[in-house]
């Protein structure tokens, strides 16, 4: 008697199938040899002075390629122009020397809490130079602050400041500017009809990790909870944040983003409503989320 | 002002939960999106989901239940530290576990076999005494039978067996993981049934 061919996938399919192996096990044996939280694309985030002299570097390309009526142009989203643009980073660069004491930076005269009133005397009074006058001011005193918190070694970045009276370390400062820095070299990109350029991975996960590790301060909260951010891309990782409390076993929110997106979210760049995210929970949570990211652009 | 960014940044993952659970399916693009962004979360659910797949295809192909243990791990470890490696634009991560799980299996047998090798080499020819009992050894007789003659099959017949039935794909899946078409797997699959069906025939017959 021979096996028809029912028989023989009956004799296939009867092989036992195997129990599936102890998932929180090989969860653990695969945590052992890439540790979570962070894109396999990132081997080491790039550290805050990094961020900042990489995002030096790329305004100085972004400025290095305007020519002609490049720089009158309008800068949305502001009233200025990309001259004055340059001017108003230029005033900034020469509060931060003056904040992480640099001799030879006097305070601001005034609004020194308010980012853009404050530098509004060198925004007007910029098409008195030529712009390359203006750009070279700019990256002398970028580049300043650069080497002397670098030369202030690791500790330094511990030292406290007052942005805009915000009581900031220098570490969170540093990448800071490195948000304001991209975010207006694409601001100038778009100006002058140029694509926006996205920074490397690595700096892209320290400022996202600065981003999300901001949330627990901004977000309002009546009770504890609990919301997961996944940012995806070269620069994304994961992240699960208490606000009001610690975090608990299961998100009350839980985002899946673009790494960059949720960068220009946080720039202010990017409405919430423009976001390509996938959501599970709670919505007002979510806004309130959203809410608090933007809250830390100036 | 009130104080902000005074918080230290959290160390990524420290917080997350061992186990999670949406409430709805994950698309493979998103798992795939997920597993490279180091979500842990995603990685215990492909694990839940996909385990008893891939410690199945092990254990049929290397007939050894220590081999499913260890050999899934390294395929979902592997899932991990290389998620980029899987493309959803070319299949379902289901096939891509499958296709891993066979290669690691063949790779312990190979194993296997050059440690065999080794000992034989060295020690006494004495047969090792089983001490299995009786059901144990019929059933390992059983699949060792079955595995001997899908090994003898056309190398083409063989791979589209051994994915059907021992991974439990589609043959929509099979003909994505051979790169053939659906029909061509289809073929394949009932010559290899065929050919199996005679080679496990009983040696004698009885006749009327």
């Amino acid at each position: 008697m021979t096996l028809d061919d029912d028989e023989v996938a009956r004799v296939l399919a009867s092989l036992a199938p195997a129990p599936p192996p102890a998932a929180e096990g090989v969860v653990a044996a695969a945590l052992a040899t890439r540790r979570p939280g962070r894109s396999v694309h990132v081997s080491r985030p790039a550290s805050p002075l990094e961020v900042l002299r990489d995002r030096i570097a790329d305004f100085a390309e972004a400025v290095a390629a305007i020519d002609g009526d490049g720089w009158a142009r309008r800068a949305a989203p502001y009233p200025w122009t990309v001259h004055q643009l340059v001017a108003h980073l230029a005033a900034i660069e020469a509060y931060v020397a003056h904040l992480v004491g640099i001799p030879g930076f006097p305070p601001p005269l005034e609004s020194a809490h308010d980012h853009l009133a404050m530098t509004e005397p060198s925004v007007q009074a910029a098409p008195l130079v030529p712009p390359e006058v203006t750009v070279a001011q700019w990256h002398a005193t970028a580049t300043t602050v650069a080497d002397h918190v670098e030369a202030g070694g690791p500790d330094a970045l511990r030292t406290r400041v007052g942005f805009h009276g915000i009581d900031l370390s220098l570490r969170s400062l540093l990448i800071l500017r490195g948000f304001e820095l991209w975010t207006h070299a694409d601001d100038i990109r778009r100006a002058t009809g140029r694509d926006v350029v996205d920074p490397p991975a690595d700096v892209v996960h320290t400022m996202s990790a600065l981003s999300v590790g901001a949330l627990p301060l901004l977000v309002p909260t009546a009770a504890p909870r609990t919301a997961r951010l996944v940012l995806s891309g070269a620069g994304g990782g994961a992240w699960t944040i208490g606000i009001g409390g610690p975090a608990g076993d299961e998100p009350d929110v839980e985002v899946l983003a673009d790494a960059v997106d949720w960068c220009r979210l946080a720039s202010r760049r990017l409405d919430p409503g423009d976001l390509d995210a996938t959501v599970d929970g709670d919505r007002s949570l979510l806004a309130d989320v959203y809410a608090a990211a933007q809250a830390m652009a100036f | 002002m009130t104080a902000i960014l005074t918080a230290p940044v959290p160390a990524p993952g420290v917080t997350s939960p061992p186990m999670g659970t949406w409430a709805r399916d994950l698309p493979d693009r998103e798992i795939a999106a997920r597993l490279c962004a180091g979500d842990e979360r995603a990685l215990a659910r492909v694990v839940e989901y996909h385990g008893r797949l891939v410690t199945s295809l092990v254990r049929r192909l290397t007939g050894d239940a220590g081999a499913a243990e260890e050999v899934a791990q390294e395929v979902f470890v592997t899932l991990w530290t290389r998620p980029e490696r899987f493309d959803p634009d070319l299949g379902s991560l289901r096939t891509f576990l499958a296709v891993l799980a066979r290669r690691r299996a063949i790779d312990w047998l190979r194993r296997q076999d050059r440690a065999r090798r080794r000992d034989e080499a060295v020690s006494d020819t004495t047969a090792a005494v089983a001490d299995d009992t009786a059901e144990h050894v019929t059933r390992r007789s059983e699949q060792e039978r079955v595995r001997r003659a899908v090994a003898e099959l056309p190398g083409d017949q063989r791979r589209a067996i051994e994915l059907a039935y021992f991974a439990g794909l589609s043959s929509r899946e099979v003909a994505d993981a051979l790169a053939i078409p659906e029909g061509t797997a289809k073929s394949r699959l009932r010559l290899g049934l065929a050919r199996l069906a005679r080679s496990l025939a009983p040696s004698s017959e009885v006749t009327a």
